[in-house]
């Protein structure tokens, strides 16, 4: 792939694009990790 | 039958179904060009043949063991000179891939990926050998193979979701018929990393085998692909069938061999005769293909128009079993969607109405459309069940850094990108106007990966930028690989013996207990009239409450109700106090109640605790009355 110049602040914008939908995808599940967590004891507990 | 007998049992079918590909691509004449291209045509290929000749000895009353066995003779048969011949020849490589791992850090970052993607198959596969559970299995797509193996033929069966194209069920059947139903949700987990090998292929050969690994990864490893790799579903074939479609089209614009037209039309006909939503998919691919065309419509539009409508037929004359069996038993070739013009037999203004205005999405405006990806990526509890199966977000991550290198990608790069997104939009577009179940979209979100994979590996290589694109790939897979482990290891227990089937079963099944007591007790020729919609456990004849097949006014008297009973031979009645919440239901209910009020049932089990699954997931069930009356 070419992978000549592109400007830093474009560089920079999508790096922050990137991050954003990251926080913002996880932060939905936000409330499953208590439900994970209580999960995990569960099975970790069964016969 | 054990897990392990199972397991070998779809391993030899599986490889039959292969061997026979092989022969069929042989009988073509087509070159493919790699061992993995040789040995997915050739699954592609067989597969369909096992599920077309189940589908005619089912359909003609043969349905028993010795039928299944059968299918493997005679795909063995197919196969046998594949077996005996040399190893599949290979032709050309790709010429146009423009990017193998170089780097150390490429290198390991593949590794990576292929060791994620060996782990979540590692947990699919845990849950592909527990006792079947997942919703649709246990209405459809077992059920309806468990009533035709009981019945002893296929049949036309107006529940809704019975009669669709079922080509990836006639192997649950081929697994039931073999005593197994651990076979189904095998052959579906199998089908799953045989899309993903599909999607690699596609990708690696066009663009380049990294950005081939990525897309492949990180369809894979979403939590849509495995919680269907744990079910008897048919998405993963369907979607096997998608991708191998398009592979095929490209290959014949690449190399001009009409043959691989021919085999592309072919695997469009079996995507819609694996899933309704494969029409959708046959329009999309339709417009793939009038973009490669392009400016020989102006030069030669009846050649064209010939090639077109050719490609159309055939695609349609591999779904024709299917939809000529509907349109002869049902009046609707896809029965019952197309009501407003067909008038489909068991369906009504009413039922149509109601579907139709069903929606999952947060809206239908034109700031919906635009802001599909973004809503089904970051807003997903706006859909029923959205944050429980999460779709990726490297597709929203990545696309609009897609846009940013484009015109730093290669001219053939870009051709294909944008034969690839723009079959991914016609499907969106047609997905988003209608039920906007977040499954649906995989078509559109799979091929998606592809550009998100191109648009990945050029930032990753723009130095610094590295970090954040890696991270955030790899962040996206070890949240796959997380939600792989917590969905299938709660079945680990029951998978090694730790935990019994009817305890696992219990928990997990909705009434499981009650079916149970249903099919202890009652007369081998009961008959029962069940409202629920989960059959498969029901091991006794049955006729579903389903309101399209209850055709009763309101105003009826309740006589009527006991006649048609009798008349339809119902001995029993299963009901539960889920089933009197359902609006739709209350005119059969209040007939029912009168009728047991005036002593026409008598009650021959009680539950008042019986046992309501609403996430298998997160443990999740509430407690209802469960009654069975017997009819006097």
């Amino acid at each position: 792939m070419a992978n000549d110049r592109v400007p830093v602040w474009l560089d920079l914008l999508l790096a922050l694009w990137v991050i954003v939908v990251g926080i913002l995808f996880y932060r939905q599940f936000l409330p499953y990790v208590g439900i994970g967590v209580r999960y995990l004891q569960q099975v970790l507990t069964l016969p | 039958m054990s897990v392990l007998s199972a397991l070998i049992l779809a391993v030899v079918w599986l490889s039959a179904a292969a061997a026979a590909g092989v022969t069929l691509i042989r009988l073509v004449g087509v070159r493919p060009a790699a061992r993995l291209e040789w040995l997915l045509l050739a699954l592609g290929l067989g597969f369909p043949l096992a599920s077309y000749a189940m589908f005619a000895a089912g359909s003609a009353g043969w349905l028993r063991p010795a039928a299944a066995w059968t299918v493997l003779v005679i795909l063995t048969a197919i196969g046998l000179p594949a077996w005996r011949r040399s190893r599949p020849g290979s032709g050309p490589r790709s010429s146009s891939a423009e990017h193998h791992a170089q780097s150390g850090s490429e290198w390991r970052l593949v590794i990576a990926v292929a060791g994620i993607v060996g782990l979540v198959a590692s947990f699919n596969l845990i849950g592909a050998l527990a006792p079947p559970t997942e919703w649709d299995s246990l209405d459809h797509h077992l059920a309806a193979p468990a009533y035709f193996v009981r019945q002893g033929r296929i049949s036309f069966v107006p529940y809704r979701n019975w009669p669709d194209p079922s080509t990836a069920e006639m192997w649950n059947l081929i697994g039931l018929l073999l005593g197994s139903d651990r076979f189904a949700q095998m052959i579906s987990w199998a089908m799953g990393l045989a899309g993903a090998g599909a999607l690699y292929l596609l990708a690696s050969r066009r663009a380049s085998p990294l950005v081939g690994i990525v897309a492949a990864g990180v369809y894979y490893v979403a939590p849509q692909v495995t919680v269907l790799s744990a079910s008897a579903k048919n998405d993963l074939t369907w979607l096997f069938f998608v991708f191998l479609s398009f592979h095929a089209l490209l290959r014949w614009s690449e190399e001009h061999d009409t043959r691989w037209f021919w085999i592309s039309a072919c695997f469009t006909g079996l995507a819609m005769a694996t899933k309704l939503h494969g029409l959708f998919w046959a329009v999309s691919i339709g417009m793939a293909l009038i973009m490669i065309q392009g400016r020989r419509w102006m030069c030669e539009p009846g050649r064209m128009l010939t090639q077109t409508v050719g490609y159309a037929l055939v695609a349609g004359a591999v779904v024709m079993p299917w939809w000529l069996r509907n349109l002869l038993a049902g009046g609707d070739p896809i029965w019952p969607y197309a009501f407003p013009w067909l008038h489909s037999l068991f369906w009504s203004q009413r039922w149509h109405e109601k579907y139709t205005t069903w929606v999952q999405g947060p809206g239908d405006s034109v700031a919906h459309y635009v802001l599909g990806l973004w809503n089904v990526t970051v807003n997903q509890s706006a859909w029923l069940l959205g944050l429980r199966r999460p779709l990726t977000p490297v597709v929203l991550a990545f696309a609009p850094v897609a846009a940013v290198s484009w015109s730093r990608l290669s001219a053939s790069l870009r051709w294909f990108l944008a034969l690839t997104t723009v079959a991914a939009m016609v499907y969106y577009s047609l997905w988003f106007v209608t039920y906007q179940l977040p499954r649906y979209l995989l078509p559109s979100v799979s091929l998606l990966t592809i550009p998100a994979a191109a648009a990945f590996w050029w930032m990753a290589h723009r130095r610094w930028l590295w970090w954040t694109a890696t991270g955030f790939l790899l962040s996206a897979l070890a949240f796959g690989a997380a939600y792989a482990a917590a969905f299938n290891l709660r079945m680990a227990p029951v998978v090694v013996g730790l935990q019994s089937e009817h305890q696992f079963l219990a928990r997990n099944v909705s009434f499981y207990e009650d079916l149970m007591w249903v099919d202890r007790h009652l007369p081998s020729n009961a008959r029962v009239l069940y409202f629920g919609l989960k059959t498969y456990y029901l091991r006794r004849d049955f006729l579903r409450g389903d309101p399209n097949v209850w055709p009763l006014d309101e105003r009826a008297p309740t006589g009527d109700l006991l006649h048609l009973l009798r008349a339809r031979g119902v001995t029993h009645i299963f009901v539960t106090g889920a089933d009197r919440e359902a609006g739709e239901l209350t005119a059969m209910h209040r007939g029912l109640g009168e009728l047991q009020a005036r002593g026409y049932f008598r009650t021959i089990y009680v539950n008042p605790t019986g046992v309501q699954v609403e996430s298998r997931g997160l443990g999740k069930s509430r407690r209802v009355r469960v009654e069975v009356w017997e009819i006097r």
